[in-house]
C-alpha cells in the first residue's frame, strides 16, 4: 500500500552527462600535454643548449641506453614504493583505528606521532643508512614511514569526527560497541582516509627518490644520479619523466577507487 | 496485512534527575524531580519552548543518557540503554550516508541478527509502506526531505518497536510534505498501536496526533499544562478548521506565550 501523494519516480541514471565531461577532461588534458611538449621542443631547440635536452633527444637518449637499463631501474623503484607504501598504511590502519577510538591510547601515543610528524622522513634516510647499510631494508622503513604517519593522522582524525547523531542512531537500532566502530565510525572515516592515502602516496615518492640519491645501486633516483655524474642531462630527464608519470598514474588510480568507496558523500 | 499489534508498554519518568555539567560553577539542572506518565498505545505530544528540555527528556526515555536521580521504566523494565524496543527518529534524519534505503533500514534488523529473507521482506513491507519502494536502492543523498524523513521512519519502525520517540520528525519538512507524512503515521499507528512520544513545535500536529498534549517550561522541565485531545482516531485532518480544534490551539498558545524563554 502507498500512502504517499507524492509523485515518486526513480532518479533517471546520470551517467551520461559525467560521461562527457569525462571526454572533455580527457581531451582538454591531452591538448594541454601536447601543447607543453611542443614548447618543450620550440625552447629547446631554439637554445641549442646540451643544458636542455629535447623531448626527441630525451626518447633518443632512452633507446641508447638500453630500454632493458631503464626498466631494471623503473622496477627496483616500484618494487621499494609497493613494498614500503603497503607496509606502511597496513600498519597505519589499526594503529590509526585504535589511537582514534581510544582516548588512552591517543593520549600515549599522540605526542608520537605528532613528533614524527614533524620530522622529515628524509632527515631520517642518513640514520637509517648507518643503521641497516645501503640495501633494501633501510629503503623499505623510510618509505614505509613516509606513508604511516599521513594515514594514521587521517584515520585518528577520521574516527575522532565521527558524527555523534549516527553513532546515537545506531545505538538506538541496537548496536553495540563494537558495531558503531565497524558499521558507522569506520565507514564514516572512509573519505579522510583516502585524503591520507594519497598524500602518502606523493610523501614515498619524494622520500624514495631521495633515498635512491643518497645511498642505492638501482632505481630511478639512482639514474638520475648517474645522469648527473657522467654529465648525461638526458638520463636525468628520463628519471623525471618517469617518476612524474608513475606518480600521476597511481595518483590517478586512487582517485578512480576513492570515487566509487566514497560515492555516497554530498558533493558540489 | 500487518500481524496484530503487540501490547504496548506505558513510558514512566519517576523523580528522574538529569544535570549537565555548566560551562563554569556547578551543574545546572535541566530536568529535576520529573514525573511523566505516557500511557500505552498513546501517543503524548510535548511542546515546549527552545531549550526548556524537551529532547532531553526524549533522550533520557531513548536511553541515550543516562538520568543522575530516579528511573525510567517502560512496561515493567527499567531503562537502562538504548533498545529495540523503542524506535527513535531524530531531528535530521540521521541516515547513514553510505547505505541505500534498503540497507538503512536492515540495519536493525541485522543487528538483532534478523535472518536474510525475513529481513528483506520486512523492509520491503516497511518501504511500501512509507512509499519509498522505487527508491530502495538510492543512497540518502539522492533523497528529498521528505523522501529522507519517510526512510528514516520505515527504519525505527521495521524492527517493530512498542514505543516510538520521535524528536520533531516533521519540523524540517515543508507544510505540504508534513501533511502527507502526518497521514501516513496516522495510518500505521492505526494498524500498530504504540506508545509515542512526540516533540513538535508545531501545534496543529501536536493536536492531530496526540492524545495527550503537553505544555512543558523550563529548564529545569516541568509540565505547565496537559490537556486531554477527545477526538476519536482515526483523526480527519480537516479537524484543523473546528471551532473545538482552534480553542484548544489558542489554549495552548496562551500557555506557550507564558513560557518565553528567559
Ligand atoms: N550535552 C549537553 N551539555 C550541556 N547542556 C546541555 C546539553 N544538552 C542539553 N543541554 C541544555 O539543556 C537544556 C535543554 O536542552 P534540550 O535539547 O532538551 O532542549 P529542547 O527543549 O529540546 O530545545 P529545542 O526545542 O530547541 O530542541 C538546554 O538549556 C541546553 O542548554
Ligand atoms: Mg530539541
Amino acid at each position: 500500500m502507498n500512502l504517499s501523494a507524492e509523485p515518486d519516480t526513480p532518479p533517471l541514471p546520470a551517467a551520461e552527462p559525467r560521461l562527457a565531461a569525462g571526454g572533455r577532461y580527457v581531451a582538454i588534458s591531452l591538448l594541454s600535454v601536447l601543447t607543453g611538449l611542443l614548447l618543450w621542443e620550440a625552447v629547446a631547440a631554439g637554445l641549442r643548449s646540451s643544458l636542455l635536452p629535447t623531448p626527441a633527444g630525451v626518447v633518443h637518449a632512452a633507446l641508447g641506453m638500453g630500454v632493458g637499463v631503464i626498466a631494471r631501474n623503473f622496477a627496483a623503484s616500484l618494487r621499494r614504493i609497493a613494498i614500503g607504501y603497503a607496509g606502511g598504511v597496513l600498519l597505519a590502519i589499526p594503529v590509526g583505528l585504535l589511537v582514534g577510538w581510544y582516548r588512552g591510547a591517543r593520549l600515549a601515543l599522540d605526542p608520537w606521532i605528532q613528533f614524527l610528524r614533524n620530522v622529515p622522513p628524509l632527515a631520517l634516510i642518513p640514520f637509517v643508512i648507518v643503521l641497516f647499510g645501503i640495501g633494501e631494508l633501510p629503503k623499505y622503513l623510510v618509505i614505509g614511514l613516509a606513508a604511516f604517519l599521513p594515514v594514521t593522522v587521517a584515520l585518528i582524525q577520521g574516527v575522532i569526527d565521527a558524527d555523534h547523531v549516527l553513532i546515537d542512531a545506531a545505538r538506538v537500532l541496537g548496536a553495540n560497541q563494537f558495531d558503531v566502530f565497524l558499521r558507522v565510525v569506520i565507514p564514516g572515516a572512509m573519505p579522510v582516509f583516502f585524503v591520507g592515502l594519497r598524500i602518502a602516496l606523493g610523501n614515498c615518492w619524494g622520500t624514495l627518490v631521495a633515498a635512491e640519491l643518497i645511498a642505492s645501486r638501482s632505481g630511478l633516483g639512482y639514474m638520475i644520479s648517474q645522469g648527473e655524474l657522467y654529465f648525461n642531462i638526458a638520463e636525468i630527464f628520463i628519471g623525471i619523466v618517469l617518476i612524474g608519470l608513475a606518480g600521476l598514474a597511481m595518483d590517478r588510480l586512487f582517485y578512480l577507487f576513492q570515487q566509487r568507496l566514497t560515492a555516497w558523500q554530498e558533493r558540489r | 496485512m500487518t500481524a496484530p499489534a503487540e501490547t504496548a508498554d506505558a513510558i514512566t519518568f519517576d523523580r528522574v534527575e538529569k544535570r549537565f555539567p555548566g560551562a563554569r560553577g556547578p551543574a545546572r539542572p535541566v530536568v529535576l524531580d520529573f514525573n511523566l506518565v505516557c500511557a500505552a498505545g498513546e501517543t503524548t505530544a510535548l511542546v515546549g519552548p527552545s531549550g526548556c528540555g524537551k529532547t532531553t527528556l526524549l533522550n533520557l526515555a531513548a536511553g541515550l543518557l543516562t538520568p543522575d536521580k530516579g528511573t525510567i521504566t517502560i512496561g515493567p523494565r527499567a531503562i537502562n540503554g538504548p533498545g529495540p524496543d523503542r524506535g527513535v527518529v531524530f531531528q535530521h534524519y540521521a541516515l547513514f550516508p553510505w547505505l541505500s534505503v534498503r540497507r538503512n533500514c536492515e540495519f536493525g534488523l541485522a543487528m538483532v541478527r534478523t535472518e536474510r529473507r525475513r529481513r528483506r521482506e520486512l523492509v520491503e513491507r516497511y518501504l511500501a509502506m512509507v512509499g519509498l519502494a522505487p527508491f530502495a536502492e538510492a543512497l540518502p543523498k539522492a533523497l528529498s526531505g521528505g523522501m529522507k524523513q519517510r526512510c528514516a521512519l520505515a527504519r525505527a519502525l521495521v524492527v517493530g518497536p512498542r514505543a516510538l520517540l520521535l524528536d520533531e520528525p516533521f519540523g524540517a519538512l515543508d507544510a505540504i510534505t508534513r501533511r502527507h507524512l502526518q497521514r501516513e503515521l496516522m495510518a500505521i499507528l492505526a494498524r500498530e498501536r504504540k506508545t509515542v512520544l512526540l516533540i513538535t513545535h508545531d501545534l496543529d500536529e501536536a493536536i492531530l496526533l496526540a492524545h495527550r498534549v503537553l505544555v512543558l517550561h523550563g529548564p529545569p522541565v516541568r509540565v505547565a499544562r496537559d490537556i486531554a485531545i477527545p477526538y476519536p482516531f482515526p483523526r480527519n485532518p480537516e479537524l484543523r478548521d473546528t471551532p473545538a480544534f482552534a480553542a484548544t490551539r489558542a489554549e495552548l498558545w496562551r500557555e506557550l506565550d507564558h513560557a518565553a524563554p528567559s
